[in-house]
């Protein structure tokens, strides 16, 4: 009784084995890269001052205005945030956002003041329900800029003003390389599609492989919608998700002191994420519209790319990791648009001539009076 | 031999050595000794915690010294307190708020930082004038806004007292400011003689202006006056106060009718974080065994002894611990600016700390009201923080 009872588990114990090493060989289920995956260099930008601690209401939630000062030639001047913290429930508070802040008040709006410790603003009170936290913070520009995801160039060329922008939130990230089936990475890409509104609190994705993929590390940057004006004339692009890093513009006859504001907004990588021909993913499978070659790749670098345009809608950090969070970067000139094209060169030395031709004529006359009055 | 001697002495040099550093508590111990012994206890408390390890700091360890001055609620005093505790070597000063204005300069040149751990007047703590100067008490803005907040409401028409002491008039100052966009909410504002025991007129003036509600800032002999003259005159009117009411001697001259105080609502600063009361409790226990219970000379119905939470004591202890944390982090060349960048846990649990904008580690917004029942006080309900909070145990 006892030996049959023996060999009766020791065969299940065999086949169990037998069984589970089968299924390895067929198939492994991978996780897929997070939407939350930070990826460096890139925001939030960090501080050097000492931790402090973390407290606050569930679903705070962050919306922030990065102001770029910048001066003739497109180089960044000055950096402001404005960053505005809701707080919709009921409890204590008490954080600080870290980063290279040089100062801070209160913005309108705010129901508290922040407080100010090296490379921290500090918030500390009780939301009753509903709150607002506003804060203007002035940053050190260096190593602010360093972040920013836009970089742009203005220069004189021809008498036209030109404007180059360059999409420069590009990071390396690991990408995974490997086979995937139509359906698994159908039901990924559409999975990430229907969880792209809840932003970073997403669940993560599995899918099922023939077997563990390899890691490439490539270069992830965050779609960035680029909306512009210089004097009457306004421009749109979008930058990176299939569409080139760059733009470059020419304004023609563009006034010396024209301003330049532009606006630079994070966006979801939908037409990465888009199926081919269009509707859904479940579609495109059934009428087999999916091609499977690099599927895994492609899905992979799509996540990322979600991660990254998450990662710049927090330049500062939003102390709540999967709450909503906002952000716009707002380019402007501060002093004038460009240098001064040649021919307005000329313009000023016409009045240097002219000023000049004065002061001599000036000098004439006065020596006339001098002898006038010397012989009177 | 001698010569020799000396070098061997001198060979020494390179041992890390132990450094003891004063704490001056300049406080009115003998004309207030309930202010003065609560907050120079907090302080002994914390200060006999830190000195089991001591402060480390590169040239060895820092030990702390309490050193106790008697202000005796007298500027002059005060100001005379500060010089003499800067000659005898400390490093910073704690103080109840009387010899601020006095005194700040001379320890701003001496690079002494000066605590305020129990006076909440608007003008003491000015981060631009007086960078020298914190504070972890509530402050008159934040309990006189707070009150408004709570009253108006209400529909409430309040009459506005203050009596003539400092801390009264300071009161009346923040009460004017909170209460300036709501005039209809204010039927009359007086002010009351501190120390009269019969303050009736004024009562009486107050119910004729048409007042529904008595908001009374003074002092706490003041406050039981003026409940002792609306209740004798059959007046069931709501009262409301600062946070003197806490002081034990409004219960105690109210113990011969202890309904009359029931219903008495005051602002004061909460003593327990969001993670829970068992801070403070752990806190209470070990000022306890180390002083004993803060009687306030008062029994329940049920013939309870009554005490009285330790939230004042609690905030000298607090400021110890941030001052501690701010020598550890930066030694001690220059506090005032170490202050500003250092927090540490404080005994309710809540991080304790300024910053280069604030001075004031009380926030506005932790300001709770409290109504007394049975000679104890407990959280209002009708407020968003208030109803948060537990009930302090206050009973033997």
């Amino acid at each position: 009784m006892c030996r049959r009872v023996v060999a009766v588990i020791v065969a299940v114990a065999l086949a169990a084995c037998t069984g589970s090493s089968t299924a390895r060989a067929d198939s492994v289920t991978i996780l897929l890269p997070s939407v939350r995956t930070t990826l460096t260099p890139g925001p939030p930008l960090p501080g050097t001052g000492t931790p402090a601690e973390t407290l606050f209401p569930p679903g705070m939630t962050s919306d922030e205005r990065v102001l770029v000062g910048i001066d003739a030639t497109g180089k960044p001047t000055s950096i402001d945030v404005v960053q505005r913290l809701q707080l919709r429930k009921l409890g204590d508070y008490s954080f600080a956002i870290p980063g290279p802040i040089a100062d801070v008040e209160a913005a309108a709006g705010s129901e508290s003041e922040p407080g100010l410790r090296r490379d921290a603003i500090l918030w500390a009170g009780f939301s009753s329900g509903n709150k607002t936290l506003a804060a203007r913070a002035t940053l050190r520009v260096a190593p602010a800029s360093a972040v920013l995801p836009l970089r742009l160039t203005l220069s004189r060329e021809d008498g036209a003003l030109v404007v180059r922008g360059r999409n420069t939130s590009a990071a390396r990230g690991p990408v995974l390389v490997g086979p995937v089936s139509s359906r698994e990475a159908a039901k990924a890409f559409g999975d990430t599609l229907r969880w792209l509104p809840l932003r970073r609190a997403a669940p993560d994705l599995y899918a099922t492989v023939p077997h563990p993929p390899l890691s490439r590390s490539e270069a992830i940057a965050a779609p960035l919608a680029v909306h512009g004006g210089i004097g009457s004339r306004h421009f749109d692009y979008l930058l990176a998700d299939g569409r080139p890093m760059a733009f470059e513009l020419r304004v023609p006859n563009a006034p010396p002191r024209a301003r330049l504001r532009v606006l630079a907004t994070p966006v979801a990588p939908l037409r990465s994420l888009a199926p081919p021909g269009g509707g859904t993913w479940a579609e495109a499978l059934r009428r087999g519209r999916i091609r499977n070659t690099g599927l895994l790749e492609r899905l992979s670098r799509a996540r990322l790319a979600v991660a990254r345009e998450f990662q710049y809608q927090t330049f500062l950090a939003n102390p709540n990791p999967t709450g909503g969070s906002t952000a716009v970067y707002i380019y402007e000139t501060t002093v004038k648009a460009a240098t001064s094209p040649p021919s307005a060169s000329k313009a000023s030395g016409g009045h240097a001539w002219r000023a000049v031709l004065v002061a001599a004529l000036a000098a004439v006359a006065a020596t006339g009076l001098v002898v006038l009055w010397a012989y009177s | 031999v001698l010569a020799l001697a000396l070098a061997l002495c001198g060979c020494g040099g390179t041992k890390k050595s132990s450094r003891t550093l004063v704490i001056a508590i300049d406080a009115p111990f003998s004309r207030s000794p309930y202010i003065g012994q609560t907050i120079a206890r907090g302080v002994e408390l914390a200060v006999s915690e830190i000195n089991v390890a001591g402060i480390p700091a590169s040239s060895g360890t820092y030990t702390l010294k309490v050193k106790r001055y008697d202000n005796a609620l007298s500027p002059r005093k005060a100001l005379g307190n500060v010089r003499r505790a800067i000659d005898d070597g400390a490093i910073a000063i704690v103080e109840d708020g009387t010899g601020v204005d006095a005194s700040w300069r001379i320890a701003r040149d001496a690079h002494v930082p000066i605590c305020v751990t129990y006076d909440g007047g608007s003008g003491l703590v000015d981060l631009a004038t007086r960078p020298n100067v914190f504070r972890i008490a509530p402050t008159n803005r934040g309990i006189a806004f707070r009150l408004a907040e709570y009253t108006i409401p209400k529909g409430l028409k309040l009459a506005l007292m203050h009596d003539d002491t400092t801390y009264g008039q300071q009161g009346g100052d923040a009460l004017r400011a909170a209460f300036s966009r709501n005039p209809h909410s204010v039927a009359t504002t007086l002010t009351l003689p501190a120390g009269d025991t019969d303050l009736s007129p004024q009562v009486l003036r107050a119910r004729r202006a048409g007042a529904t509600a008595l908001l009374v800032w003074g002092q706490a002999a003041t406050i039981a006056e003026v409940v002792i003259a609306a209740r004798s005159a059959d007046w069931d009117v709501p009262v409301f106060a600062p946070p003197s009411a806490e002081d034990p001697v409004l219960r105690q001259e109210l113990a011969d009718r202890p309904q009359w105080l029931d219903g008495l609502t005051f602002a004061t600063g909460r003593m327990t974080a969001e993670l829970g009361p068992e801070f403070f409790y752990a806190f209470e226990s070990k000022f306890e065994a180390a002083y004993g219970a803060q009687r306030v000379g008062v029994r329940t119905r049920a013939g309870q002894e009554v005490i009285a939470p330790l939230d004042f004591a609690m905030y000298s202890y607090d400021f110890a611990n941030v001052l501690a944390q701010a020598i550890r982090t930066f030694g001690i060349a220059n506090l005032p600016q170490a202050l500003e960048q250092v927090t540490a846990r404080g005994a309710n649990g809540d991080e304790r700390g300024f910053n280069q904008h604030n001075h004031d580690g009380v926030v506005d917004d932790d300001v709770f009201f409290a109504r007394f029942h049975d000679m104890t006080f407990a959280p209002v309900k009708d407020d968003p923080l208030s109803s948060t909070l537990p009930t302090i145990k206050q009973t033997k």
